[in-house]
């Protein structure tokens, strides 16, 4: 098999999904997305699906302010309800010392067009009825976060992609990226050799070795977590909830199943099997948070592959000296929530040639020349 | 029998003894969980675990109880807090997998739908996260962590479990975890003593010397028995089990001794979940005068099974006719006759059965050989069969197993089977007839003591002639579009083949949109039968989804209690 394509799309993951449906609709038909394993089969089918832009640096905010913007009309993009509902993420706080480190989260988002704010006890108990009130301070709450069910989201774009004929090529694992005449690519697979004006390298934690092959290093390196379900339960807590101080994320699925993780120590590779430290580390951590829990039962384990930067945020747009091979990889945790405005960006940019401001600082160049997107306090603490 | 008075929301009401609370509130015709929205039926009539997750009750002012957990006690003071699902209303004009159907088609229905439905979903009542946690209640007493090293795991009591016990040897230290309660595991072993004195079973029973009793067994063999203990994990050499709700185990073994055997898997039927057709499992959990009676029951046998099963189905049924897909040998075919007891005239052997079924069973097919067809009248059908063996341990340990023809695991020419460093899998694992059973999980005692010691051992030739393979001819049985192969989230065949058809054609996908085995009970009881039917659409591919742990579902409450330090 081989072939001449406008773009090749390495990962069939959520950025390179996203990118090949935005490069349809503007239009470019000849998109092709070569994926190691099926559609979805990495991280993309493996988060808990939260949607926020609670941050802590500015770039990082606008960037989702506007990727909730576009969270808003998938559905209708896609003609697939992807299930997105706006019940808020609420990051509670049960330390006196960062209350001000809270506060000024709070600044920072709501010069960035964030409407979070703070919650008292009182009001964080009605939001999440039965947390262990023993030294809760408070919460910063936005009700324009949310969460949406990421299966739907990748069933939507498969359906949607084939519709328009861009080609997903499952099980075709790309061995080898070279550079070809006139600026183009020759993308080596199992099945065949492709050439390509453009490549697009959104393979996660695989990128690196992608990016290695045309001289470019992303320091992005692969590491486990994991996430839990439980039994259904009826539903009863909109928000998702976040502890710094239990390093906790959860929330109710629409099934009534409660899925969250907790940063327990997680090594540094690719297993995808579960660990039983985890599994008693999140009971434990759960159970103090939220005391009822224990009368609750797991039924459901399993872990997948955060593709870690230096300062946790993507790497996003043309490399250094190539302007025709496109990096969308290192989403640290973050990624899926990013992601239409990953897509529509790049494709804008293989479109217009133009990169759009608020992809810039998400640029490779950051980490040589220190312009890092540090977070203040979630990275420290595991929540990402 | 005695009977217990309690209230229910300031009624005063009346059971008997020994009853869960939800028996006795149904027995007084009060109804607490969900409904099935494609069948219309409570869930808790056919669903797999028996029980709803989050039927919660308040007993005594302490809330948060599941109402099929807890027996029932004199003078309990019950309250609901289940109020009735939108969805058993809104159900019936709805499809699969709960809300994936009609939600994620139009964003219309979704509006207008989704909040509500969020709300009330069908698995009953809401917990009430502002009371006080149940710990002080009887089984959910949560205990501290047990920590255990022996030389020798052996997973399951059962005759092979037990009889890999007996060919241990009496220096190693073993630990024998089994689901059932010990009475459970003194009646099996009982029957494996009946059956050793038996002729069939000649080269096995010198094992059996200094068992008199299953105390004994176990003292001389340096043994201890964890009984309503089940595996739910396997970590890098460190297995996990849970002692009924409320105790994690850790256990290090250095050998493990894998005689998991089979499951009953129920065969599907049209309209399969609903009473009159049953597994013989589904029997034995039933109140033995729900299923005695006035019936006229139907046996049908899939594979062998052992006469002590046979004995406590044919009790509470009393079948009027047994068919075997397969043909048993001539002692086989005498502990049929008598464990059920019905005489020679109404057994028939070596038919491919075909079996089909309604609501109200008025008649059965089962077709004979030479291609010939015979109508049964029964009220009731009872499938004791279609054994599948357990592989889920031998899946997390990353076992790759050639499959037969049968399904099965292909045994090594020793009969046993060690699948990865130190494990050894015997029993009905791996081979259908309960003599093998038995004989390779003496083999396999005999091969784990020889690895601890270092020293071979090969089992005698009378243990491995006894080793012989007999497969079974397939249950064939009828079913149509509305026969549910997910009865936790009502996935049907009908949602299957459409879903296939739509471009969801890999078991992934499918699963992910619709559901499928991703219910409270995890695939434990249909992922074999969903698996089958994807193979008929797919015509025979099919990418294994992974087995993860937990293997069954474990309280946080008891986790939380693990102490990992030792580790």
């Amino acid at each position: 098999m081989e072939g001449k394509v406008d773009v090749a799309v390495i990962g069939a993951g959520i950025y390179g999904l996203m990118t090949a449906h935005k490069l349809l609709l503007r239009g470019v038909r000849n998109v092709a997305v070569f994926e190691r394993l099926f559609i979805g089969s990495g991280q993309s089918s493996r988060n808990a699906g939260g949607i926020r832009a609670q941050f802590a640096n500015g770039a990082t905010i606008r960037f989702m302010v506007e990727a909730e913007r576009q969270w808003k009309c998938i559905s209708r993009e896609l003609g697939y309800n992807i299930l997105f509902t706006r019940d808020g993420y609420l990051f509670s706080c049960f330390s006196d010392e960062d209350e001000g480190l809270y506060a000024l989260h709070r600044k920072i988002q709501n010069e960035n067009g964030v409407n979070s704010v703070w919650l008292e006890p009182g009001q964080v108990a009605e939001l999440v009825p039965g947390i262990n009130r023993d030294g809760l301070v408070g919460a910063n709450f936005s009700s324009q976060d949310g969460i949406l069910h990421h299966d739907a989201v990748i069933s939507g774009l498969m359906f949607e992609i084939r519709r328009n004929g861009g080609k997903i090529f499952e099980y075709t694992p790309v061995e080898r990226v070279e550079r070809g005449a006139s600026g183009g690519f020759l993308v080596h697979t199992r099945s065949g050799v492709f050439s390509a004006s453009y490549v697009v390298n959104a393979a996660a934690a695989c990128a690196p070795g992608i990016a290695s092959q045309l001289g470019t290093t992303l320091p992005i390196k692969p590491v486990r977590r994991e996430l839990i379900a439980t039994e259904p339960m009826r539903h009863f807590m909109k928000p998702m909830l976040v502890s710094l101080k239990y390093g906790i994320t959860i929330h109710q699925s629409l099934r009534g199943e409660f899925i969250g993780h907790t940063s327990a120590n997680e090594p540094e590779n690719f297993d995808l099997r579960a660990g039983f430290g985890f599994m008693v580390q999140y009971a434990k951590d759960i159970t103090k948070l939220l005391p009822f829990m224990k009368n609750v039962r797991i039924v459901r384990q399993w872990a997948g592959t955060y593709d870690m930067t230096p300062d946790n945020s993507p790497v996003l747009g043309p490399a250094p000296g190539m302007p025709n091979f496109i990096n969308a990889a290192g989403s640290s945790g973050h990624g899926f929530m990013m992601s239409p405005a990953v897509g529509s960006m790049i494709a804008d940019y293989i479109g217009t040639g133009r990169i759009d401001d608020l992809m810039k600082p998400f640029r490779l160049e950051r980490f040589e020349t220190g312009e890092l997107l540090t977070e203040l306090v979630l990275s420290n603490r595991g929540v990402l | 029998m005695n009977s217990v008075t309690f209230t229910f929301d300031g009624r005063q009401l009346s059971a008997e003894e020994g009853l869960t609370i939800a028996e006795a509130l149904k027995s007084n015709g009060i109804r607490l969980g969900g409904r099935s929205m494609r069948l219309r039926v409570w869930r808790d009539e056919y669903h797999p675990l028996k029980e709803v997750p989050s039927a919660w009750v308040t007993v005594d002012g302490v809330a948060n109880i599941n109402a099929y957990r807890m027996k029932i006690c004199s003078g309990m003071r019950i309250a609901a807090q289940t109020r009735r699902s939108l969805l058993a209303y809104i159900g019936r004009y709805s499809g699969t997998g709960f809300y994936y159907r009609n939600f994620t088609r139009s964003e219309t229905a979704r509006n207008f739908f989704f909040e509500r439905v969020k709300r009330t979903n069908d698995y009953g009542g809401p917990m009430d996260p502002e009371a006080s946690a149940a710990s002080s209640i009887g089984e959910l007493d949560f205990r501290p962590s047990a920590s255990h090293s022996p030389d020798i795991l052996i997973v399951g009591a059962g005759r092979s479990g037990l009889s890999a016990l007996m060919a241990c040897a009496p220096s190693a230290k073993v630990i024998v975890v089994d689901a059932l309660p010990g009475e459970k595991v003194e009646e099996n072993f009982k029957q494996l003593k009946l059956d050793l004195s038996s002729a069939e079973y000649a080269g096995a029973s010198s094992f059996a010397e200094g068992s008199e009793s299953l105390d004994s067994l176990l003292k001389s063999r340096n043994a201890t028995l964890l009984d309503n203990t089940r595996v739910f994990g396997a970590f890098d050499g460190l297995f996990t089990a849970v002692s009924g709700y409320s105790q994690v185990h850790l256990i290090r073994p250095r050998t493990v001794i894998l005689a998991t055997g089979c499951e009953e898997v129920k065969p599907l039927f049209r309209r399969n979940d609903i009473p009159g057709i049953m597994t013989g499992r589904t029997l034995l959990t039933l109140p033995g005068k729900m299923a005695s009676g006035a019936r006229r029951a139907v046996l049908l046998i899939d594979s062998p099974v052992s006469p002590a099963y046979l004995t406590r189905i044919s009790a509470a049924a009393r079948p009027a006719s047994v068919y075997l897909s397969y043909t048993p040998g001539r002692a086989g075919r005498e502990a049929i006759l008598s464990s059920t007891g019905i005489d020679s005239s109404a057994l028939r052997v070596g038919v491919p059965l075909e079996a089909g079924g309604a609501l109200r069973v008025e008649n059965i097919t089962v077709q004979l050989q030479g291609g010939a067809r015979e109508s049964v009248a029964a009220d009731m059908i009872i499938c004791a069969g279609r054994r599948q063996p357990r592989m889920e341990i031998a899946s997390l340990l990353s076992l790759e197993t050639g499959m037969g023809e049968e399904g099965m695991p292909v045994p090594e020419a020793d009969g046993s089977m060690r699948c990865v460093e130190g494990v050894y899998a015997c029993g009905s694992l791996l081979h259908p007839s309960p003599v093998a059973s038995v004989a390779s999980g003496m083999a396999a005692g005999i091969a784990a003591g020889a690895s601890l010691s270092g020293i071979g051992a090969q089992p005698p030739a009378a243990l491995t002639s006894l080793l012989r393979h007999e497969p079974a001819r397939r249950m064939e049985t009828e079913h149509d579009g509305r026969t549910v192969v997910c009865p936790c989230l009502d996935v049907t065949l009908a949602d299957m083949r459409k879903l296939y058809s739509e471009g969801y054609d890999t078991i992934n996908r499918m699963r992910r949109f619709s559901g499928l085995f991703m219910g409270p009970c995890q695939g434990a009881r249909c992922y074999r039968n969903t698996f089958e039917e994807f193979m008929k659409l797919s015509g025979g591919k099919l990418d294994l989804p992974t087995v993860r742990p937990p293997l069954v579902p474990v309280y946080l409450g008891a986790l939380a209690l693990t102490d990992m330090e030792d580790e």
